[in-house]
């Protein structure tokens, strides 16, 4: 069985997958508590749900991103750490744009040969995006990942022609989309049971292994070198 | 045997702690990832950690050589600190703790600091002068890891004042370690900064930044470079005096004859000796940590954590970081009130 997690948005949640990638437990919760205090007792409860032991779970998958950069660092420790501490099971990890393609191309607004177009919010009123195409089996990744400020979208959207979309960026910003973007109904988060069906599929951009799975930030880090320092604190840990 | 993780600040590291004994300790530190922001830079040190903490948790637990069936419980540095800093610390040892269905010890930063101590063996109770980048205080430690803080600093911590004195006099970043260097070369009476209020039990040392800053001003650049060290080994003689100066009143007026260090600002080579010699000159005893165990590192958690009650699989899945000590209280869910921490 897959353990997925999936904490890129605001949204939390842990899925247990079947080798399907049909889901047999899972938790979610749309908005709450901070992605610390819900991850590991989803786990918990989806493995309790279950009945299931770790000897079944044969991989540990992960959301990657992009996102916000403070729950994406936990979903992805979370799954490493727990791959680690087991020793036996995979560690996979599923760029996060990508579970929700997946999602986005069994809807039954989607059609083969139709463009996917996820998007994620980035915060400060941008979004992260990615282009995919649905083929006979499964799904194609057209684009590498754009961030897209929340002026310019409806523009990029019009000019990739007709798409479906979805995610938290789509039903965050769904009055600004043209009307060549059509919202799939429902597939407004990414969630651990898409991330799960995404390893379970073999999806586009899965990797494998510690030195894989880390966070798609999607952005570099707010800093400047010395001199102008406005994102820098004085060391509490204290050197001397 | 416990396995201890802390990232609260620009250090990755993990240990194997059993008893007092260390059996193993890893630091991975980004001090130079950091030099050229002269700072740490929060969501950089973050990245770092997420990269590098299972990395860390290996070598510390292949040093030891252990496996994961050795172990009895995972400790965890839960805060203060950088809050994403410490979150990856936090998931990781959650984690790790859960897979193994372990019981989970989550530490305070300082607590950690000060058990350092119990490495030497130093037997409570003592007097403890903790003093970093973020604290410098002087602690009371009565039992264990519980301690009652009887001094502390009214403006600056002592490692800001050895890091911004480095920056005024053109070190690199994190400057106190050079500065200590430049030190050892100078003369300590070459200028006469000021030194704390007599009167107060408090420290200070923002006075003192000033003071350099104007010292420098009023300097030929030929003359401070000339200089340099001599007015380096001023400035570091000013803090010392201080720390030594408060340290020793505060154990008196508290009746202890056993003194302590912690924190970063405890490998400070001229506060080292001039502690060392105070002490003997009086008749204390004085535990001076190795240097490994002054600066930031998962052996100190570890230390603290033999003191400090374990929290039983699976009651600490939802435990939460927290930043400052005003946090602290809203990171404890109320029915875990029962596991009573130390303050
Ligand atoms: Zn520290």
């Amino acid at each position: 069985m897959i353990l997925a997690l999936e904490t890129a948005t605001t949204a939390c949640s842990a899925a247990l997958c079947a080798a399907d990638g049909s889901v047999v437990a899972e938790r979610f919760a749309s908005a709450g508590p901070a992605h610390s205090r819900r991850l590991l007792p989803f786990v918990h409860e989806v493995l309790e749900e279950s009945g299931a032991g770790w000897d079944e779970v044969e991989t540990v998958a992960v959301g990657l991103g992009p996102g916000a950069y403070t729950g994406l660092r936990i979903g992805v420790a979370t799954a490493r750490a727990l791959a680690q501490a087991d020793g036996r099971v995979r560690l996979a990890g599923v760029p996060t744009l990508t579970a929700l393609a997946l999602a986005l191309s069994e809807a039954p607004e989607a059609a083969v040969g139709g463009l996917l177009v996820p998007l994620v919010d980035g915060r400060r009123r941008e979004v992260f995006a990615a282009l995919y195409e649905r083929v006979d089996r499964g799904l194609r990744q057209t684009s590498g990942v754009s961030v897209v400020g929340r002026d310019d979208l409806a523009g990029w959207l019009a000019g990739c022609g007709d798409a479906v979309v979805g995610g938290d960026g789509a039903a965050l910003y769904r009055e600004l989309l043209p009307v060549s973007a059509r919202p799939a109904a429902g597939i407004e988060t990414p969630t651990a049971a898409m991330v799960g069906r995404a390893v379970a599929l073999g999806a586009p951009g899965l990797v494998h292994g510690p030195d894989a799975v880390l966070p798609i930030y999607g952005r570099a880090p707010d800093a400047t070198p010395r001199a102008a320092k406005p994102g820098a604190v004085a060391r509490p840990g204290g050197s001397a | 045997m416990i396995l201890a993780v802390e990232t609260s600040c620009d250090d990755t590291s993990a240990a194997v702690v059993c008893g007092r004994e260390v059996l193993s300790s890893v630091v991975s530190s980004q001090d130079t990832l950091h030099a050229e922001f002269g700072g740490v830079v929060p969501e950089v040190a973050s990245r770092r950690h997420a990269e590098l903490v299972n990395v860390v948790v290996a070598e510390a637990m292949g040093r030891a050589g252990l496996a994961w069936e050795d172990l009895a419980a995972v400790a965890v540095t839960q805060g203060p600190g950088l809050i994403g800093a410490l979150l990856v610390g936090l998931a990781t040892a959650k984690s790790i703790a859960c897979r193994r269905a372990l019981p989970l010890i989550p530490v305070d930063h300082l607590q950690g600091h000060i058990a350092a101590n119990y490495a030497l063996g130093v037997q409570p109770p003592f007097l403890c002068l903790v003093a970093s980048g973020g604290h410098t205080l002087l602690a009371t430690v009565e039992e264990g890891v519980r301690y009652r803080v009887v001094a502390k600093t009214m403006d600056d911590a002592a490692g800001e004042a050895f890091d911004k004195g480095a920056r005024l006099l053109g070190l690199g970043y994190p400057g106190g370690r050079e500065l200590d260097e430049l030190a050892a070369r100078g003369d300590p009476g070459f200028v006469r900064f000021p030194r704390a209020v007599p009167r107060g039990r408090g420290f200070s040392f923002s006075g003192l930044k000033t003071a350099l800053l104007y010292d420098l001003r009023e300097r030929e650049p030929a003359e401070v470079e000339v200089h340099r060290a001599d007015i380096a080994a001023s400035y570091q003689a000013a803090i010392v005096d201080q720390l030594v100066e408060k340290t020793l009143a505060g154990a008196a007026r508290e009746g202890l004859r056993s003194l302590a260090v912690a924190g970063g600002v405890a490998a400070n080579s001229g506060l080292r000796r001039a502690l060392t010699e105070a002490c003997e000159a009086q008749g204390l005893r004085l535990s001076l940590p190795p240097l490994s165990l002054c600066t930031d590192n998962a052996a100190m958690i570890g230390l603290a954590a033999v003191h400090l009650p374990a929290l039983p699989w699976p009651d600490y899945l939802d435990l939460d970081a927290f930043a400052s000590d005003a946090e602290a209280k809203a990171a404890r869910p109320p029915r875990k009130r029962a596991t009573r921490r130390p303050s």
